[in-house]
């Protein structure tokens, strides 16, 4: 009996243990690598593109072992239909394999898409349903997104990496703020705020960033905030902005010095004085000398007004968006509305932020300490 | 003969039976009831369970080396014992069935979703029920080396989850208009609290378990601050719009993080996934555990394997009753108030005719 039922124990784990219901081999998968959503048919439908991973065996270089299975290339792929769902059956049909998103890098939506009807559907699409990251990345692409994924680009195994890497290099150097999925929907989620997102496109044959696509509190995209005023924006958002900048030197007009200047530490504070809206942003910064553009002797008298003079053209800076995102795109995509929401929580709950944004008087105060000057000397005297 | 455990094997099952499914939903529940100053919720709710902690220790270990039905005997005679211990039993089996249920219902909206429910949930009562035939030493056993697991990976989850969080999520810390509100929501969030009576069918023992008490409060004071961080580091990456409209949050939040530079371990919702089925999977084991031996106690001479084996079949059968998660969801709301009955008000008319009784005979 005790045999009989060693026997029966071991034939349900090995069943139970052949895995999920839904078990299949990963070269019976059609795997996913981005997605692009584009308006079709006049802008009454909707168009899906992107790339399907191409499997083959790996030859042993670029890391990958003999004989298993790696993504050698892509392919790309078109479905159109007048909703989400009649142009994923339109997928369905043109794939060979069963469809597995779970490895998607990127979703890209085109400019035009993004103006009219907005993302804000496709993001509860991924947000909802079983099967996507929810942790993917999204970018606003300057083309249809049909041209985009079928690109040649020459830096990256296809287009879905090379928008994943890109984007993910800036943000750590400071240079850019992208958007997951899950992040866009908090933002959609607090109703009365715009946000931003990467905006790409195809310079020399390699995916680029162009600036950020504006977005309206209702998902459109208003705006575009060009490859100049990234930097700046940076300040308000991201954690470790670093800027580059050549700055003239004010103790020596001819000479140029290039410094760095990064992030140590933002605070904002809202108040309400007589019934209108206060922001004070206070900008800590680190700036350091990377090298004088000319052989001159310098000396420590350069420096504080080289310190003034990089503070003020920050704040210039700083200002200049703001206004612009006060002015022109009329929504707050800084995140302020957190700030003011904290802060001042009962009357939050009773204005619409939306409204009262365009009239908030904003105060900027740039402090920055000159720490390092690289293999510069400054002489005493 | 009884078995006994040690002082670290029952507060680590406890932790199991409470964690359990407790937390699944757990910052959703804070926020919808007191908003960003849950963790004020937290404390008050902690303190008062850690009460409850020193009431069924004490009752416990006041009747060395018997369980439920045998001291309620002795104190309220064998009728009001057998309604007591029968009410006991109908908990704890309703709360096992329908926390497996809703759990494989999650499972299924995020990773299995093409297993049906009756599979899963198969899967972890043939697994339960196995463990559960080899009695409490088993149960104990796997209490300790599983509990501790899950302790370290759902510390390593939070430690992550907090490299990604934002401080401008979590705040205000409070809110002194809303102070009545934080007071308010404590009876909204007794659920994660209960399962500390799984106790009463432990039997204590005097030279074994001599420090219970302390370790019990000690145990229910870590699990409220374990409650607390998991609250701040989902609502520091998801902020609240992202939790109030979300089902199953913390594998939610999890699903919408991506820590690049983990490589392998980058899905932490999976990684999740493991701790949370080891954590389920023992305080279902628990629960069963427990109504097999009460059963018992009542009917003591039907065979131990044969009363397993029924209520396995009736909590698989119960687990399949509710017709939609929706139903699921208000069956487990109706039975966390029978979970106060027994959790709460039960142990403290017990330990009230207790102290009383130890008045008179002085």
């Amino acid at each position: 009996m005790k045999k009989y039922r060693l026997f029966f124990i071991i034939l349900i784990i090995s069943l139970i243990l052949t895995g999920c219901w839904d078990y299949n081999d990963i070269n019976k998968r059609n795997i996913t690598l981005s997605v692009g959503v584009d308006n079709a048919h006049n802008g009454k439908g909707v168009e899906f593109s992107g790339e399907n991973a191409r499997l083959g065996p790996s030859k042993g270089h670029d890391g990958g072992q003999i004989g298993s299975a790696s993504i050698s290339s892509s392919f790309t792929f078109v479905s159109n239909g007048k909703d989400f769902e009649e142009a994923r059956a339109n997928y369905n049909k043109n794939i060979p394999l069963n469809d597995f998103s779970g490895a998607t890098r990127a979703v890209v939506f085109s400019k035009e898409y993004a103006k009219n009807p907005g993302i804000d559907s496709y993001i509860n699409r991924v947000i909802n349903l079983f099967g996507y990251r929810s942790a993917l990345l999204i970018a606003v692409s300057d083309i249809p997104t049909n041209e985009l994924f079928n690109a040649k680009i020459k830096n990256d195994i296809s287009i879905g990496h090379a928008v994943e890497d890109t984007l993910r290099h800036l943000s750590e150097e400071g240079d850019l703020v992208y958007k997951t999925i899950y992040e866009a929907n908090s933002d959609i989620l607090l109703e009365d705020v715009g946000y931003l997102i990467p905006y790409i496109g195809i310079r020399d044959s390699s995916i680029s960033v162009l600036g950020y696509a504006v977005m309206s509190n209702d998902s459109r995209l208003i705006d575009i905030i060009k490859l100049n005023e990234m930097s700046t924006a940076n300040l308000l958002l991201s954690k470790n902005a670093v800027q580059r900048k050549s700055y003239k030197c004010p103790a020596h007009p001819m000479q140029d010095i290039s410094v760095k200047t990064s992030l140590k530490r933002r605070k904002i504070k809202t108040s309400i004085v007589n019934d209108s809206i206060n922001i004070n942003i206070d900008l800590n910064l680190k700036s350091e000398i990377q090298y004088p553009y000319h052989y001159l002797s310098h000396n420590k008298n350069d420096i504080e007004p080289l310190e003034k003079s990089i503070e003020d053209k920050i704040q210039e800076d700083v200002l200049n968006i703001i206004k612009k995102s006060q002015e022109e795109f009329k929504i707050d995509c800084f995140d302020f509305a957190r700030y003011f929401r904290v802060q001042n929580p009962e009357v939050y709950k009773k204005i619409s932020w939306k409204e009262e944004y365009p009239n908030i008087k904003f105060t900027v105060k740039v402090k920055t300490k000159l720490v390092n000057t690289n293999l510069l000397e400054i002489y005493q005297e | 003969m009884k078995q006994y455990l040690t002082n670290r094997q029952i507060t680590l099952l406890l932790f199991a039976v409470m964690v359990g499914y407790g937390i699944v939903n757990l910052p959703k529940n804070i926020v919808e009831s007191s908003g960003t100053g849950g963790w004020i919720t937290l404390i008050i709710n902690t303190l008062f369970f850690m009460f409850m902690a020193y009431v069924i220790t004490y009752i416990q270990f006041n009747n060395e080396n018997k369980i439920l039905y045998e001291y309620t005997r002795e104190l309220y005679g064998k009728y009001i014992s057998t309604i007591i211990t029968t009410l006991y039993i109908l908990y704890f089996m309703l709360i096992a069935s329908l926390i497996l249920r809703m759990y494989s219902e999650v499972l299924k909206l995020i990773f299995l979703n093409n297993t049906p429910i009756w599979a899963t949930l198969l899967v972890f009562y043939f697994v339960a029920m196995f463990a559960v035939s080899k009695k409490l030493h088993a149960i104990g056993r796997l209490a300790e080396i599983y509990s501790l697991f899950v302790i370290a990976g759902y510390l390593f989850i939070i430690c992550i989850m907090f490299t990604k969080a934002k401080l401008i999520n979590i705040q205000p810390f409070f809110e002194s208009s809303q102070v009545s509100k934080y007071l308010k929501s404590t009876l909204n969030l007794i659920f994660p609290y209960l399962g500390m009576e799984v106790i009463f069918f432990i039997p204590l023992n005097k030279n074994n378990n001599r420090n219970i008490s302390k370790n019990v409060i000690f145990t229910i004071l870590c699990i409220g601050v374990l409650y607390i961080i998991i609250f701040e580091s989902v609502l520091s990456i998801g902020g609240i719009e992202n939790i109030t409209n979300q089902k199953a949050i913390i594998f939610e939040t999890l699903r919408g993080l991506d820590v690049y530079k983990l490589e392998a371990l980058r899905r932490l919702d999976g990684l999740y996934l493991i701790f949370s089925t080891m954590n389920l999977f023992t305080s279902s084991c628990v629960f069963l555990y427990g109504t097999t031996t009460l059963i018992n106690e009542i009917l003591p001479k039907i065979k131990t394997k044969c009363i397993l084996l029924v209520v396995t079949i009736v909590e698989y059968i119960i687990s399949l009753l509710p017709r939609s998660v929706m139903e699921t969801e208000s069956a487990i709301k109706k039975t966390s108030k029978l979970g106060m009955i027994c959790g709460i008000v039960i142990p403290i008319i017990m330990f009230i005719t207790m102290k009383v009784k130890k008045n008179e005979k002085v």
